[in-house]
């Protein structure tokens, strides 16, 4: 006859567990399936216990480096990921056992070890009593039921034979994959993957720990939408009981874990204690929300609301936060300034009694082929500049935004051209600083054309730069208008592995449209102007393959010729003596400009060249891997003739050669890396830029260690506050590292410090230790606080401290968000090692 | 069905041997009986009776068949095992060695020996055996009877 | 003293490159990426269309961007920009480049004052690091050997 398809006995043993006495633990023993006698006592010292539980050294290596941090084993699912099963209706049911009686057709009374399979479905138990007219059966000792990636076993249970159905009574339960277990005093199964714990508890603890659990009168787990809801829910860390809340949602596993289930505390000097309890809310596979009320002491109550929405052609992503009536806040430092008079009450509390709140929309949006439609929006608005400072996440560079962009675009990529339109306006965050030009419209249109060995490129731009004032803060006169700037290219490149030779030619041109009453009279109110220039582009490589090192040496020469052009149109047009210039600043000095074919940034400038750039580089493969290990490049540019063109108006310079830029870049790893940038005046024979850094990762990121410092001599900085500008170095240094102890503790901390204000910008030191189930952070920081910084120059004043402490209950989704700004902001690398722990 | 037990017998084999003194005819070579509704196939069976009365019947194959319709317009009850033993009296069935039993509605049961009573239409299947390797009770349930109830 | 001019065949014409063209998924939208893949790709004398046996999946695109240093205020003066591709090249029966990751550097001053034009400094800076990485990847391709 036929032998079974999907063998009943799970191999050659099976479990039979029932529940201890004492504790909520569960006594197995394992049975041969042939003999049906228990197999020696000492075999089954390490069984599997009723959890599924497989210890780290059992596990398959796959398995193991899937580990999570602080976990000692796995819940393994016997029958594997049989993910398509048919549902029970339409799949026999069949049941192994020592001894059976019907009657008639319609009783059947199995006993000795029964086993059942029907699909995917397996279920074991001591006896059994089918009766067909009720589709039901009954079970007693030792059941157990299998779906995939379930598990339940109890005393006694009653189930369904054409659905997936069966309740249980003292049973515990196992998700393999979130990596939750639980015991209840009944457990119903609705479906094949949803179950409902009456009077029990849940908790993603390894068996033996109970670090926390979650309990209450009902818990639903629908394990298909990836959500939990729970009434009457008492928290417990151990026996204790934190925390009782009459209703709950929240995210199994990490599937889309974006809401915090409990709360993050954090305190400091500066805003006292600053509580948020999300609650996540997963309306549909597409689209969830997550809302969080949030107390700040000193401030009052504010709630947070981010959604996020899915679909073909957009995903979509929107948070709004709102605090009414601003108590002002509490800030010692403020308040000693005011005591002894430098500022004002009203400077200290500038929004006591305002609403504060801030708006963000983000969407991507494109047709699903590679080329055809796109469109970005990209939008932040906040009710005022101090909003981050006071109430943002707190990391460092979050609070030091300079402005938050407000963009939207639509383009369509065709064969040979991309067509976007664009309007972009930017709200600036710092003090007393000018609003940039807002871009309303900006067309663009790019073509590309690749024609037998001849290359064409078709730039064209149209902006209508546009300003809510007439005039700048400090009174100039402000010009708005429109500007169409064309950049056509030809080139014929011969490019191979030797090298490259890139000929090309090019024609420039400008066109304005100004408007604005200043405009002196004798000013041309449309000025044109256009340049033609050549460029040749060549490097030759040379190789030296070695043992297992393969040098290269690469000369590079890249001769630039752009016709001088009359700018005087664009120079002191206003009354007051004002340039045309929308968006256009001198660029970075750096090794790669000594290649780039103009020495300003932005479009408002066709600046003069004749010039010669000389560059070698040298680089060593590796000849097995084939990756790049070092790099080293030193140029230089030679002006064959003085420039002319300057931002604000003609300024001859008649220096023949540039600075020397050299980099060096040495790969000490996949993830690590060594580098030094450095720019030297030939003439002054000084430094004039330097910057280096050693980013060593870890390969599965536990380590990581970053050091950079940064130098700039004389750095034109424009200080905001005085309106001034006075030139001060740039001579700073930044450490920050993440390195693991043990197993479960790691270290982490950030040391950066000015050496020209002799001051920390921020240090902090904290540690983090992981357990199977729960993540525990702490950090002692220090930072500047930019609030204070430019009211006074009493350097402990300037400074915040803060105490930022944060639990994160693992499987219930969600993480402490301002812990986790300020890693992933001040140590590179912190945010993908986050996001490889959740996987 | 009920009305078998007052059937005419009849019998069919290649081979056939009487033997009045143990009241015993044995039958050799794809042996066939019937009575009513009421059929066994088998390569050797060996009818006994008492003051010529047929008491019981023992059928030997590789396997034996055995099929009888329980009650009307029911399907016959399918049974095989490698011998039958068919006591008319108690009108009691028992299979034994790899035995299995089909029953209306398709729901098939296996092990090493099943005792089927016709007459209550109650089924005893166990594990224990005399020969031959152990086979655990094999009970299977086919959908179509699971989820719609004639 | 053994040192010579690398080989002289061009990218195209490497055998890796079936029928000179490539396929190009996208996991995650990135237009800007799209762009630039197109254009390069086509300067190099390749093709891209949808049934070229070689295809090139770019996983993911990060950028990360920190102020490698900071005026007395707290307001960055320099910012470092790290822009990351994630990606893998198969063809129908092997798989010619590994899933791996490859970054491009640079860094720019950033002046409060001039947030438009140093924001165009930026995009244009993004523009150079992605060709970059693009040259780097059809390097990658014409490079692997299995």
């Amino acid at each position: 006859d036929d032998t079974p398809t999907n063998s009943l006995s799970l191999g050659k043993t099976y479990l039979r567990c029932y529940p201890q006495a004492d504790s909520n633990q569960w006594d197995c023993a394992e049975y041969s399936s042939e003999t049906n006698l228990p197999i020696g006592r000492s075999q089954i010292q390490q069984a599997p216990n009723a959890y599924d539980f497989v210890s780290a050294e059992n596990l398959t290596p796959a398995a193991q480096s899937a580990l999570l941090p602080g976990c000692t084993g796995m819940y393994i699912d016997p029958l594997g990921d049989q993910t398509n099963a048919p549902s029970p209706e339409n799949t026999p049911l069949i049941v192994e056992a020592d001894d059976s009686v019907l009657t008639g057709s319609q009783k059947a009374q199995l006993d000795g070890n029964v086993q059942i399979s029907q699909g995917a479905r397996s279920i074991r138990a001591d006896s059994m009593t089918y009766s067909r007219e009720t589709e039901e059966a009954s079970l007693a000792g030792g059941v157990t039921i299998r779906n995939p990636g379930l598990l339940i076993r109890g005393d006694k249970a009653s189930m369904s034979t054409t659905r997936n159905q069966a309740s249980f009574e003292n049973a515990i339960f196992v998700l393999h994959g979130q990596h939750i277990r639980g015991q209840a005093d009944a457990i119903r199964q609705t479906s094949d993957s949803s179950i409902v714990l009456e009077g029990g508890s849940i908790t993603s603890c390894e068996p033996g720990s109970n670090a926390w659990s979650l309990g209450g009168a009902e818990i639903k787990i629908d394990n298909e939408k990836g959500q939990g809801t729970g009434k009457h829910i008492t928290l417990k860390v151990g026996k204790v009981p934190i925390m009782y809340v009459p209703y709950i949602a929240f995210p199994l596993g990490d599937q889309r874990q974006s809401g915090l289930l409990f709360p993050s505390i954090s305190s400091s000097d500066n805003g006292g204690l600053d509580a948020a309890v999300p609650f996540y809310w997963n309306m549909a596979p597409n689209y969830d929300a997550t809302i969080t009320p949030r107390i700040i002491s000193g401030r009052g109550a504010m709630l947070e609301v981010e959604g996020r929405h899915l679909n073909k052609s957009f995903y979509t992503e929107s948070n709004i936060a709102y605090l009414p009536n601003d108590d002002g806040g509490q800030d010692k430092d403020l308040d000693t300034l005011v005591s002894n008079g430098d500022i004002t009450e009203s400077q200290a509390h500038p929004y006591t009694g305002q609403n504060r709140w801030l708006g963000h929309l983000s969407q991507q949006g494109g047709s699903a082929s590679n080329g055809g439609w796109y469109s970005t929006i990209d939008f932040t608005k906040v009710s005022d500049q101090d909003y981050f400072r006071d109430l943002g996440a707190s990391s460092f560079s979050e609070q030091n935004q300079s402005y938050l962009d407000q963009r939207a675009e639509l383009g369509y990529l065709f064969e040979h051209w991309t067509v976007s339109a664009m309007a972009q306006n930017r709200q600036v965050l710092l003090y007393d600083l000018d609003t940039p030009y807002r871009r309303a419209p900006q067309l663009n249109a790019i073509g590309h054309y690749s024609v037998n060995g001849f290359e064409f490129k078709l730039d064209n731009e149209l902006v209508r730069f546009d300003h809510p004032s007439n005039e700048w803060r400090n009174g100039d006169t402000l010009i708005t208008g429109s500007r169409l700037s064309t950049d056509y290219r030809a080139a014929w490149p011969i490019r191979g592995r030797w090298g490259f030779i890139k000929p090309e030619v090019g024609y420039k041109a400008l066109g304005y449209q100004l408007e604005s009453d200043g405009l002196a009279s004798s000013a041309e109110s449309s000025p044109t102007l256009g340049a033609a220039q050549a460029s040749i582009d060549m490097s030759v490589i040379f190789e030296h393959r070695g043992g297992s090192i393969m040098q290269t040496i690469e000369p590079r020469v890249y001769y630039l010729h752009r016709a001088y052009t009359d700018h005087s149109d664009l120079y002191a047009v206003t009354a007051d003596g004002q340039n045309v210039n929308f968006d256009t600043s001198i660029r970075t000095f750096s090794y790669s400009q000594l290649f780039r074919d103009s020495r300003f940034g932005g479009r408002d400038r066709l600046d003069d060249a004749n010039q010669t750039t000389v560059g070698l580089t040298s680089r060593w493969y590796s000849n097995n891997s084939g990756r790049e290990l070092f790099s080293a490049s030193i140029g230089q540019v030679f002006h064959n003739a003085d420039r002319r063109v300057g931002l604000n108006g003609e300024e001859l310079n008649t220096g023949q050669t540039s600075e020397l830029a050299a980099d060096v870049s040495v790969m000490l790893g996949p993830l690590s890396r060594f580098y030094v940038n450095s720019i030297y005046d030939t003439e002054a024979a000084e430094i004039t830029r330097a910057s280096s850094g050693v980013y060593y990762h870890s390969q599965d990121l536990s380590t990581l260690a970053n050091l950079s410092y940064s130098y700039v001599r004389d750095y034109r900085q424009s200080s905001i506050a005085a309106g001034t500008t006075e030139a001060t170095d740039i001579d700073q240094v930044d450490l920050s590292f993440v390195t693991p102890i043990n197993k479960q503790w790691s270290l982490m901390g950030r040391y950066n410090y000015d050496f020209t204000q002799a001051q920390e910008l921020e240090t902090f030191l904290g540690f983090e230790y992981n357990d199977c189930c729960y993540r525990v952070r702490l950090l002692a920081r220090k930072w500047l606080d930019s609030n204070i910084a430019s009211l006074t120059d009493n350097h402990d004043l300037e400074h915040d401290q803060g105490v930022f402490f944060e639990v994160h209950f693992k499987g219930l989704g969600g993480s402490g968000a301002k812990v986790n700004s300020i890693l992933e902001d001040s140590i590179r690398g912190y945010q993908e090692r986050e996001r490889r722990n959740k996987q | 069905l009920p009305s078998d037990r007052s059937q005419p017998l009849s019998t069919d084999a290649d081979k056939l041997e009487l033997d009045d003194k143990s009241g015993t005819t044995t039958l050799y070579g794809n042996v066939i009986i019937e009575q009513g509704s009421m059929r066994i196939t088998a390569d050797k069976v060996i009818l006994h009776y008492n003051k010529n009365k047929l008491t019981h019947v023992i059928a030997t194959g590789e396997p034996a068949h055995y099929s009888q319709v329980p009650r009307a317009n029911q399907e016959p009850v399918q049974a095989r095992a490698k011998r039958l033993e068919y006591h008319i009296e108690q009108e009691t069935l028992t299979l034994l060695n790899n035995a299995s039993l089909v029953q209306d509605g398709g729901t098939s049961l296996s092990g090493n020996r099943i005792d089927y009573d016709v007459k209550k239409s109650l089924v005893k299947a166990g594990s224990d055996i005399e020969e031959g390797e152990k086979r655990r009770v094999r009970l299977v349930i086919p959908a179509k009877t699971l989820s719609n109830q004639e | 003293c053994g040192w010579q001019i690398r080989g002289s065949e061009n990218i195209a014409s490497n055998a890796n490159f079936e029928g000179n063209a490539l396929s190009v998924k996208f996991m995650q939208r990135n237009p800007a990426l799209m762009q630039v893949l197109h254009n390069t790709v086509r300067s190099n004398q390749l093709a891209i269309n949808s049934d070229a046996s070689t295809k090139l999946v770019i996983e993911r695109e990060r950028l990360e961007k920190q102020s490698l240093a900071v005026t007395e205020t707290g307001v960055a003066a320099q910012y470092q920009l790290i822009l990351t591709i994630h990606y893998h090249v198969k063809t129908a029966d092997k798989t010619l480049v590994p899933s791996n990751q490859i970054s491009s550097w640079r860094s720019y001053d950033f002046d409060a004052k001039q947030i438009a034009a140093k924001s165009q400094e930026e995009q244009a800076l993004l523009l150079e690091m992605r060709e970059e990485l693009v040259n780097r990847m059809l390097l990658a391709i014409s490079d692997s050997e299995n």
